[in-house]
């Protein structure tokens, strides 16, 4: 069970990270941003629940705030051209 | 009984691992930003909770299921803000 929830959740990742690179439009990247970083909180999760230590969760607390505030603070700058 | 929770625990897993697979598809088939927006806040959140609760169920209650049941509630609160900032600037921005 647990080798095809991480293949399945390991290629959305890499399509996220694709999408980041290979589009043109800087909206277009913040979507890949946006799905590849809900799929890496997801996998240290797993891992996590796999090995069983408990503070690995703390990183991903702090992963999920920081891929927040990027993406948030990118979105801001493009729309108004200051912070 | 446990064998009750175990079978539980796994049909929210596999719900969540298809609910991710075809919103992945439909992320590479259409072009457009804003089905592309849509898709992925929706397939995102139901396909990443469901699994986080398979997770739970399949622990039973102790200091790693708050811990997850955290991230679930700032998954929640956050996803549709960062779907909003980016149609947003998309929709306002000079140069796009």
């Amino acid at each position: 069970m647990i080798i095809p929830l991480f293949t399945i959740l390991t290629g959305s990742a890499i399509i996220g990270l694709y999408l980041c690179i290979t589009e043109k439009k800087i909206t277009q990247k913040l979507v890949g941003l946006n799905i590849f970083s809900a799929k890496i909180i997801a996998i240290i999760i797993l891992i996590a629940n796999q090995l069983k230590i408990i503070y690995y969760l703390d990183v991903a607390i702090l992963y999920s705030i920081l891929g927040f505030l990027g993406i948030i603070i990118i979105a801001r700058y493009l729309e108004k051209d200051t912070l | 009984m446990n064998y009750i929770i175990t079978i539980i625990s796994y049909g929210f897993i596999i719900g969540g691992m298809l609910f991710i697979l075809f919103g992945m598809f439909a992320v590479l088939r259409y072009k457009d930003l804003y089905i592309r927006l849509h898709i992925s806040t929706k397939s995102d959140v139901v396909g990443v909770i469901s699994i986080y609760l398979g997770l739970i169920i399949k622990n039973g209650f102790n200091i790693f299921t708050l811990k997850i049941v955290l991230i679930i509630l700032l998954l929640i609160i956050t996803n549709p803000i960062v779907a909003t900032a980016i149609g947003r600037s998309n929709l306002l921005n000079k140069d796009s």
